[in-house]
């Protein structure tokens, strides 16, 4: 085939995109015209300005490519001169772009979300309507495996007695405050505003004033809607950085979220210090309390990593001294009273102790 | 008329394992620092890479597909099928709240049977995005459908493997592998699969009886041998009474498994003879050669990649899946290339969302 084509300078094998045949094909280079003529004695002429490299081939042959018919590629033979393409598609400045253009996307929605995600959330928190967080809440409850809530008519009494002791000042109250036969040291809000206490932190407390303390810190969290919000960034935020972003994507988002959990932890102590010192409590139980089981704490169970990962639920978060300095700077009570008597005190710790 | 009468060399891979570990340590580094968004583009930069070092009868194909088609894969994937499957599973703990467990039951039944449908739907349409975006010559490749049709099949092939308990194991798949690559095309040229899984389900059975009666005697003799004899540690034993036992078992468990492995690995290699064997394209017939112990070096040596490096050797596996498959592939017969004309299917302006998902594509 080669003798029938005219002599050319250059040669190269031409896929016109219409079908797999490589036609043989000689080249004659204009200033702004290519011309192939066909060994079948076609001839056709292109545009110089519709020609460009394609991209990434594996370096042995230049290709070139038609940026108006997507299928068409002429692989030049080795050693065919190439003149300059005006538009000589350099892979390595798209590439540059669409990277600068990610990274750039990508720090502007993590810079809105980490300055203005807590805003969005609690814009949006008090549109959920309680019937349908009260439903999200007892799902999580039953989840975490606190489905089995305590009883008894003497406990549920000290219980009611000592959460209405520690009422938030403002914003929504706990829908309920019930404690749930898990043995672990932690409690939790869930959506709706239940908030549950587990027996391990009822038999941790030395005192009524230190479960008043936790009481009036998971009320906080309700007054401010944070399990709500909790529930929207676990459904939205953090679903759309594990679609998009994969396993690096889930790491920024539990960043953003730890971040997210600090401010709102310090949020809920400083009302929980209200509370108590409102119902003449003295903010140093809580404090006391927290110190405690900080050095207590075994990590790794199941259910504390699950309210750990839903963050704003938890009362108890490991290792926060600053948590503790900052309860103890506020002032104390003016005139603290027992939390409970001593007879209320027995009915709440012994909520679990009866046979189900 | 092209004839692929030069067997092996028909189908080449001449990858260059340096150039390709930087782009794969440069594609983590962009996608680090990008949060994770850059792995959509990392995944087309591979794949132009690897589709760029293969040579089909002397011509390398080209990878079109782009990382924004992924992307968007992506998002509607998460729109269409995440969103709606978190929201459904949500209401499906809050049916098992209520207690209400005869609709939670039913919504549970309903997600797994529309998740199995999804997965292989997505599968489908996976291989249609790798096969309309692969250009070979500048002409492009496709599938048939839309891949529902195959959902169903799929379901109906899963249905039968667990009422069998594994035993219809080779027909589902030879039915599956059939079904996919007749729906297959490259330029006018169709794929044909004539797969037969009778002579793979001869090779399967003594496999699967093998496996159960080895796990059950494995198991009842060391039950026996740690139960009646001084193996087992009394108390207060020495700690190395105690060391020797578990040793013992590591030992025997690791035996059995790698014994297990090296038999199965005699049925996936038949497997992919078989499958790829029975596969033409055109008059283009394509075999594959490799035997158990070709496969099961082959696995062990993947492995010992991805641990020995924590996991980042994961990476390179695609290289490697092309490497070993384009070896060991051939093409005979003829392929009327002036005949074969650009494909008539429109190729999907999204990529492969859902199967990407699940990580199920190889590359």
């Amino acid at each position: 085939m080669p003798s029938t084509l005219p002599a050319s300078e250059a040669h190269a094998t031409l896929y016109d995109g219409r079908s797999a045949h490589p036609w043989r094909v000689a080249l004659v280079w204009s200033d702004a015209a290519l011309t192939l003529t066909r060994a079948d004695g076609e001839v056709e002429t292109i545009d110089i300005a519709r020609l460009a490299r394609a991209r990434d081939g594996s370096g042995q042959r230049v290709v070139l490519r038609r940026t108006d018919a997507p299928d068409w590629r002429l692989l030049l033979d080795p050693g065919a001169t190439l003149p300059p393409l005006r538009r000589a598609a350099a892979p390595t400045s798209r590439t540059a772009s669409i990277v600068a253009a990610s990274v750039a996307a990508t720090l502007g929605i993590g810079a809105l979300l980490w300055l203005q995600g807590s805003t969005i959330l609690e814009a949006f928190a008090p549109l959920i309507p309680r019937r349908v967080a009260a439903r999200v809440g007892d799902t999580i409850v039953a989840q975490l495996g606190a489905g089995e809530i305590c009883h008894t008519p003497a406990g549920d009494a000290a219980l009611a007695r000592l959460a209405a002791r520690v009422r938030s000042q403002h914003g929504p109250q706990p829908a309920s405050v019930a404690v749930a036969r898990v043995h672990l040291v932690n409690a939790f809000a869930a959506p709706g505003g239940r908030v549950i206490l587990f027996t391990g932190l009822i038999d941790k407390a030395r005192t009524p004033e230190e479960v008043a303390g936790v009481i009036a810190h998971e009320a906080a969290h309700v007054a401010l809607r944070h399990p709500e919000q909790a529930m929207l960034r676990y459904l939205g935020l953090s679903a759309i950085a594990q679609a998009l972003g994969g396993n690096i994507g889930a790491l920024a988002d539990l960043a953003l979220l730890l971040a997210n959990t600090r401010a709102k932890e310090a949020a809920a102590d400083a009302g929980a210090v209200a509370a108590m010192r409102a119902g003449d409590i003295d903010p140093g139980a809580l404090a006391d309390f927290l110190g405690r089981i900080d050095h207590a704490r075994a990590p790794g169970d199941r259910i504390d990593r699950t309210i750990d990962r839903l963050g704003d639920y938890a009362a108890t978060h490991p290792g926060d001294a600053s948590r503790i300095v900052a309860i103890r700077a506020a002032p104390r009570a003016a005139h603290p009273r027992a939390a409970l008597n001593a007879s209320d005190w027995v009915a709440l710790r012994s909520i679990c102790s009866a046979r189900r | 008329m092209e004839t692929a009468n030069d067997g092996e060399h028909a189908i080449v891979f001449e990858g260059d394992p340096g150039p390709f570990i930087g782009l794969v340590a440069k594609n983590l580094l962009l996608t680090i620092i990008t949060l994770g968004i850059y792995r959509f583009w990392a995944k087309a930069a591979v794949r132009r890479y690897l589709w760029s070092r293969t040579r089909v009868l002397g011509d390398t194909l080209e990878w079109r597909g782009t990382g924004m088609q992924l992307f968007l894969g992506a998002l509607l994937a998460f729109a269409l099928v995440g969103l709606p499957f978190v929201l459904l599973s949500f209401a499906f703990q809050a049916m098992l709240a209520a207690k209400n467990f005869l609709a939670a039951g039913l919504l549970y039944l309903a997600l797994i049977v529309g998740l199995l449908y999804i997965v292989n739907v997505g599968l489908y349409r996976s291989w249609r995005y790798l096969l309309a975006w692969t250009s070979w010559r500048g002409i492009r490749g496709g599938m048939a459908t839309g891949g529902w049709a195959y959902g169903w099949l799929a379901l109906r092939m899963t249905l039968l493997q667990s009422i069998t308990f594994g035993l219809a194991t080779p027909y589902a798949s030879v039915r599956l592998w059939n079904a996919r690559w007749n729906d297959a095309t490259f330029g006018s040229a169709p794929f044909r699969a004539e797969v037969e899984w009778k002579p793979l389900f001869k090779r399967f059975w003594p496999l699967l009886v093998v496996t159960i009666v080895g796990v059950l005697l494995v198991e009842g003799g060391l039950l026996a041998v740690v139960g009646l004899s001084g193996l087992r540690p009394q108390p207060g034993a020495p700690p190395h009474a105690v060391m020797r036992t578990i040793g013992l078992l590591y030992l025997v468990f690791a035996v059995l498994g790698l014994g297990l492995s090296l038999l199965w690995s005699g049925y996936i290699a038949a497997f992919w003879r078989a499958a790829i064997g029975g596969t033409s394209l055109g008059g283009m017939r394509f075999g594959f050669e490799a035997n158990a112990m070709t496969w099961f070096r082959y696995q062990l040596t993947n492995i010992a990649i991805i641990l020995g490096t924590l996991g980042l050797g994961a990476l390179v596996m695609p290289y490697r899946h092309f490497a070993f498959f384009a070896a060991r592939m051939s093409a005979s017969g003829t392929l009327d290339t002036a005949a074969m004309a650009q494909t008539s299917v429109d190729a999907p302006r999204q990529g492969d969302g859902i199967a990407d998902a699940f990580n199920l594509t190889g590359v």
